[in-house]
């Protein structure tokens, strides 16, 4: 990920909440643009730098070489599951997460963790 | 500057990647996928077609926002749509189709990524969609299931959209669904096109299942309006896809046509800005959708080649009676009242009866035109239609026999259906009371 930016970094992860019925074609459509104006809204302002959705399976929490594979996701210990990452330039970290209040995932029952990247160049807090 | 004062919304540039996608364009690609899969797989496995294809919209929905819009976003769900029916099948140990089989089935042209779709892809969805037409529209099937299984298979409605568009339960449509597939598999249904004589005649169950799915969008409602009136834009879509084929070029096609246009026109012109219904002497013509009448006269003239004359060519006579003049005035009652009389030799139902004595008393007056109206007072269908009784005040009224009038309006409003008719009735039976 290149960073032409001295501004600080955030991270959003984007928790899915799983649990809803088959949406139709039309809603679908529709969560989609959704989606695509927000980043196209941060585009705009030169605050995108990046992300992806994550699959779903496989998935393994894994605890150290000798852990125990007990776990076949992170599903036991959150009901949530991580469904995407985004990497945002923003001023502030509240601007951060106002940024992240845009997310149209909400509506959805998604949550968007938003945190603060170690800064690359000296001198920044 | 305030934290977060420049991440309010604001229009995306023009070159933002949301402006490439078409209104409807899921909903439309899940018909044609569905159609594309359904009929390389066969009508069997009709299931399988649909849950590969939402599955392969919702794919979409998660990764285009991060990754943008394929070049060729049809070719892109048709391979992921494949994949998944392919996963779906090898999971699925009662299948006793080979693997290879499977996926040489689920070949077909269009499957590579250019970015314009092939001619002959194209040919190969519209092929699809009309045999996928033809299966929905299979005279084992009640119409009701029909209309359900084209929503579905072909427009790419969800069963809660089915459900609120034909205002009835999501479970309800479930079943129907379920219960037509069942009946689809018995049968042992295949893709291909019956022979010539019964083809014509499907062809005409198509049109009949088109003008039923129009009608259930045009029915007054307080239901989900732009959610209906997509049904009537679902009945032109398919019949005008059916008619550019040369099996579907028929008059009776071009009729139906003409007719769904002619009432597509004054679509949004039926319902008043507070909600509440207007009749067409109240409707804002300059807001009917010229387009739509352009497009109805051109197929009413196609229908007029050949000797044949339906019923759609009658209906869609006396509608374009209605949209082409410029003021209500100069409606043309005695074409209406003419079209009416034909209307009723080939079917002698009792509401084109009730309609024909409406044209005969703008014809002839409103008290021949009542005679008639008490003639049909004892029909079975007619008495407990609170159109007949709303007829009947209309005329009374005129007559001026205002409270026999009230009372006919009374009882056309314990009849009414709909909400929205009866405040409509309460309006013209308030009207009646004030002017005695």
């Amino acid at each position: 990920m290149t960073q032409n930016t001295s501004k600080p970094v955030y991270l959003f992860l984007l928790r899915d909440s799983a649990n809803l019925p088959d949406p139709s074609p039309e809603e679908m459509q529709q969560a989609t643009q959704k989606w695509m104006a927000w980043i196209d809204r941060m585009k705009s302002r030169g605050q995108y730098l990046g992300g992806d959705r994550l699959e779903e399976q496989p998935a393994r929490i894994v605890r150290g070489p000798r852990g125990q594979p007990n776990s076949d996701g992170p599903f036991i210990e959150t009901k949530e599951i991580v469904g995407g990452y985004m990497l945002i330039t923003a001023d502030t970290f509240e601007q951060a997460v106002d940024i992240a209040k845009d997310c149209p995932g909400f509506e959805k029952g998604w949550t968007v963790e938003v945190r603060q990247l170690y800064p690359r160049s000296p001198g920044r807090p | 500057m305030t934290p977060g004062a420049d991440s309010s919304p604001e229009p995306a540039g023009p070159t933002a990647d949301v402006g490439r996608l078409v209104d409807h364009l899921f909903r439309r690609e899940a018909g044609r996928l569905v159609a594309i899969l359904a009929r390389r797989l066969g009508p069997g496995s009709l299931h399988l077609a649909e849950d590969a294809v939402q599955d392969a919209l919702a794919r979409a929905m998660e990764t285009w926002p991060f990754n943008g819009i394929p070049e060729n976003p049809t070719a892109w769900l048709l391979q992921t749509a494949r994949n998944r029916a392919f996963d779906l099948l090898r999971r699925d140990r009662t299948s006793r189709t080979k693997q290879d089989q499977v996926a040489l089935m689920l070949e077909g042209s269009g499957d590579d990524m250019s970015p314009v779709p092939s001619a002959q892809f194209e040919d190969e969805v519209v092929d699809a969609q009309l045999r996928m037409m033809f299966v929905c529209c299979h005279p084992v099937l009640p119409p009701e299931a029909q209309i359900a299984l084209i929503l579905k298979t072909l427009s790419g409605f969800s069963e809660r959209e089915i459900a609120v568009a034909l205002l009835t339960t999501e479970p309800a449509i479930a079943k129907r669904l379920v219960r037509a597939r069942a009946t689809l598999r018995e049968a042992a249904m295949d893709f291909e096109l019956p022979p010539a004589p019964e083809l014509a005649s499907r062809v005409t169950s198509v049109l009949h299942a088109l003008y039923l799915l129009f009608n259930e969008g045009y029915k007054a409602s307080h239901g989900d309006t732009l959610l209906r009136e997509d049904l009537c834009a679902e009945a032109i879509r398919l019949g005008e896809l059916l008619v550019r084929q040369p099996l579907g070029d028929r008059p009776d096609a071009h009729a139906l046509l003409a007719l769904l246009h002619f009432h597509a026109a004054r679509l949004p012109t039926r319902v008043a800005d507070d909600g509440s219904l207007l009749v067409l002497a109240d409707q804002d013509r300059s807001a009917w959708d010229r387009r739509e009448i352009s497009r109805g006269v051109i197929h009413l003239g196609r229908a007029a080649e050949g000797r044949q004359l339906t019923r759609w060519h009658l209906e869609a006579a006396i509608a374009a009676c209605h949209v082409l003049p410029e003021r209500y005035a100069d409606t043309d009652w005695p074409g209406i009242l003419e079209s009416y009389d034909a209307l009723l030799e080939l079917d002698r139902s009792p509401v084109i009866a009730l309609n024909r004595a409406i044209a005969f008393a703008h014809v002839h007056g409103p008290a021949a035109a009542l005679d008639q109206l008490e003639v049909m007072a004892d029909d079975r269908v007619l008495r407990e239609y609170h159109l007949f009784h709303a007829a009947r005040g209309t005329l009374l009224a005129e007559l001026g026999r205002t409270d026999e009038a009230a009372a006919a309006f009374q009882r056309a409003m314990g009849y009414a259906p709909q909400a929205v008719e009866r405040d409509h009735l309460a309006a013209r039976l308030a009207a009646l009371t004030q002017h005695r």
